[in-house]
């Protein structure tokens, strides 16, 4: 199997990761009964599958229109379909103008970085150290290894974790948006402690 | 949420970034091609969090004073900015006007002489408020005559249906005559809705007497409905509280579709709308759930169409969804 384009890895990351909050949210609004997951897992599947992006000029519209394409599959497989998911996918049709100029759009750029340069900062305290000096320092994965006193394996998986905690965030709705830091507290106060 | 992987596969993947981040051992690349073999939607998760470690890599250009975007996206971002609040702007100017329209209606109402006949055309649903501080909610295509006397509240449903929330004055009996049945409340709220030679009567609040010409009076209670059927007696069964809810959506304008089939939710619009709508005889047994809009004919058809990947054709008042 070809490795994946580097320049497919950066277009994703421009034009596509910014808008999946979004459609996870229309996703829900629109069609209650899917498992927003999977739809959004089996969406970057065809993404990958794609060999030139060239042809598409508005990749959120893009996007929304695969996810759709993926629920109306699944729909029409129903017996019983549900008309509150395809007023959704109306809604999509006709409303496609105003969804391209939602906030997401516009804050595009440096605001989207701040904000997920926010979300390290609020990785807990080795995941945030980590993070920081492998991606925004650029050091390598061994030298940080050896400066913090880790094996190259426990590096290695603190920016896993982090990756995964700052997609998590940027992905999922606000609630999830509370500071980690702040969360752990508050659930030491309660008890229950920070699972590992 | 909590630090568990809320999904496995993006936890895998995101190790994989990782790997592949500070570059692939010679054995890994075997197994990393074992893995994205393993399942199709390893693939798309591992395209995701290659994605989100660029993004990660991207934020050092906000420390290094490089440009983290080009300008041309950032016009494309301006330009998005003023065609959203453009939209905002039409969005409120549509809904003044929703205002005013609101306004003129009541104004209509107040005047209305009691006494008289309440007509509803198609597609029309208006609330009237009764000279003795009671309500009247009338469907789509109804008519109603209203004669009120000193001893008497009497409503004559000549068609359609209507929901009536009655004002309490027990020596002024409030009667709704449907052809042959009639509706009688002292202070309570029920529906009556008409069709064919058929009535039925839905009791929302308190208990009214309904009978049908020439038999017994029976008391039907909040929760229960009352139905006369052409040529059958009077029937009275319970009605579970969100099926009365749904059988009254019509008063919010709305039309509440449960496990109904197309042919019969395009039945349901077709009785607000001037212009029919049609579906194809193949697709009219499909069974539907939802709720929608009653003015909102276009939006269903359109929704139907994608749903059963069929089209949607109009001409001559008709829209047909065709497969």
């Amino acid at each position: 199997m070809p490795a994946m384009s580097s320049f497919l890895i950066g277009w994703v990351s421009r034009h596509v990761l910014p808008h999946e909050r979004a459609l996870r949210t229309w996703l829900r609004t629109a069609f209650p009964a899917i498992d927003v997951d999977d739809v959004i897992q089996e969406s970057y599947c065809r993404l990958a599958g794609l060999s030139s992006v060239e042809h598409i000029d508005d990749p959120r519209r893009y996007f929304f229109r695969v996810a759709r394409n993926i629920v109306l599959e699944q729909v029409r497989r129903e017996r019983v379909v549900r008309i509150e998911a395809a007023s959704g996918l109306a809604l999509l049709e006709q409303g496609g103008e105003d969804e391209e100029c939602s906030p997401e759009r516009i804050v595009a750029g440096r605001l989207a970085l701040e904000r997920v340069e926010r979300l390290i900062d609020a990785l807990p305290e080795r995941s945030r150290k980590i993070v920081r000096m492998r991606k925004i320092e650029g050091l390598p994965q061994r030298e940080i290894a050896s400066r913090l006193g880790l094996s190259e394996n426990v590096v290695e998986n603190e920016v896993a974790r982090g990756l995964r905690r700052v997609l998590d965030q940027l992905t999922e709705g606000e609630r999830a948006e509370m500071p980690t830091r702040r969360r752990t507290l508050l659930a030491r106060r309660t008890g229950q402690g920070d699972r590992p | 949420m909590s630090d568990a992987p809320t999904n496995p596969i993006a936890a895998v993947a995101c190790q994989w970034a990782a790997r592949l981040d500070r570059g692939l051992a010679g054995e890994e690349e075997a197994a990393l091609d074992a893995w994205l073999a393993l399942d199709l939607r390893h693939r798309g998760a591992l395209l995701r969090a290659q994605a989100g470690m660029a993004l990660l890599d991207r934020c050092r250009a906000l420390h290094d004073g490089s440009e983290p975007e080009d300008t041309s996206e950032d016009e494309e971002a301006a330009v998005a900015a003023h065609r959203w609040a453009a939209s905002r702007r039409q969005a409120l100017a549509l809904a003044g006007v929703g205002v005013a329209g609101g306004l003129i209606g009541a104004a209509g109402l107040a005047l209305w002489p009691q006494g008289s006949g309440i007509r509803t055309r198609i597609g029309e649903m208006r609330r009237v408020p009764l000279a003795d501080g009671s309500m009247a909610v009338v469907n789509s295509g109804s008519e109603l005559n209203v004669s009120f006397t000193p001893r008497r509240r009497d409503v004559d449903l000549a068609q359609g249906e209507a929901w009536f929330q009655v004002a309490k004055a027990p020596d002024r009996p409030f009667t709704v005559t449907a052809g042959r049945v009639r509706v009688q409340a002292v202070g309570t709220a029920f529906n009556v809705r008409r069709a064919g030679l058929g009535v039925d009567v839905v009791v929302t609040e308190g208990t009214v007497k309904v009978w049908s010409e020439g038999a017994e009076p029976q008391l039907v209670k909040a929760g229960q409905r009352a139905r006369l059927d052409d040529g059958v007696g009077l029937a009275v069964s319970p009605i579970a509280a969100d099926a009365a809810q749904q059988e009254l959506a019509w008063r919010e304008g709305q039309i509440v579709l449960d496990d109904v089939t197309l042919a019969e939710a395009a039945q349901r619009f077709n009785a607000y709308h001037e212009d029919r709508l049609e579906v194809d005889p193949a697709l009219a047994d499909r069974r539907v759930v939802g709720s929608f809009q009653t003015n909102d004919m276009d939006g269903f058809a359109q929704a139907c169409a994608a749903m059963v990947g069929g089209r949607v054709e109009r001409g001559n008042g008709i829209i047909r969804i065709l497969r």
